[in-house]
């Protein structure tokens, strides 16, 4: 039988990928990953407290969110609101 | 038909669970899991349209769930949760995206002629081209692996730790130390992988 290289389909092989390394990371031991959070350039400390103000802004924010919202337009509202802060 | 299964629901007494609180779990969220969150962020994020990036995504998310539109089931960790959120997010702006420039072609007298019902049902190009090129990209961060590249291809194909052992002739040790190894090399680079 001809190989299905016509038929390959990168988007849903590469959905496949992500779901399997999302159960990966989310299994990860906590070790690992204060490891990662300090090895992509910046300090853990420096990277957890920008998710701890990410998570803030957002909860400052949630009562204005739209669930039919655009990502582009979710980021242009979220860059709004921390130039106000 | 969602309505008349609702009804049916309370009337055979079944009570939805109350709103979980999501801004309470959230701030008791460990370094290690604000990390793994962000991990996750990225993850899903890679290669989006329009300039969205991981933290736009995560953003959102947190909205959402903290806002009660995206419902955090009874027993799913919080984590899991949001991972799916983003995903779903991610989902729909890439659909979002596709139907933006199926209306683009279809409003051009000359290129949209006849485009409009085959490219709304056609896989997105945009998509399955990012797709095929982070797919190369991992492929080559792992170049050096090969246990860890036939990890990869199973996973992709939808297999399972046991058929990919199978199939390749790995043995259960084998294969966890190639996933570890796969895990923290993607981990330490931020899972930032580029064809560059």
């Amino acid at each position: 039988m001809e190989p299905t290289v016509k038929n390959w389909r990168p988007d849903d092989e590469l959905r496949r990928l992500l779901d399997a390394l999302s159960a990966e990371i989310l299994a990860a031991p906590e070790e690992e990953m204060l490891q990662a959070g300090s090895t992509t350039g910046r300090t853990l400390a420096v990277a957890v407290r920008d998710i701890r103000e990410l998570i803030a802004t957002a909860n400052e924010g949630q009562e204005e969110t739209d669930p039919g919202l655009p990502l582009t337009e979710a980021r242009r509202r979220r860059e709004t609101c921390l130039r106000q802060h | 038909m969602e309505r008349s299964t609702e009804r049916n629901r309370r009337g055979a007494g079944v009570r939805e669970a109350p709103p979980r609180d999501v801004g309470r779990a959230l701030r008791a969220l460990s370094n290690a899991d604000l990390a793994r969150l962000k991990a996750l962020a990225r993850l899903w994020s890679r290669g989006l349209p329009g300039g969205v990036g991981w933290a736009d995504v995560l953003n959102e998310a947190v909205m959402r769930a903290l806002n009660g539109s995206r419902r955090w089931p009874e027993g799913v960790p919080l984590l899991a949760f949001l991972s799916g959120v983003m995903r779903s997010l991610c989902d729909e702006h890439w659909r979002r995206a596709r139907r933006e420039s199926v209306r683009m072609v279809h409003q051009d007298p000359v290129a949209g002629a006849g485009a409009w019902g085959d490219a709304a049902t056609a896989p997105d190009p945009e998509r399955v081209l990012a797709a095929a090129q982070a797919l190369a990209a991992i492929n080559r961060m792992f170049a050096d692996d090969p246990a860890a590249l036939k990890i990869i291809t199973g996973l992709g194909e939808g297999m399972t730790a046991r058929e990919i052992c199978g199939l390749y002739g790995m043995t259960e040790r084998d294969y966890d130390s190639a996933r570890k190894r796969m895990r923290r090399a993607l981990l330490r680079g931020g899972l930032s992988w580029s064809l560059r």
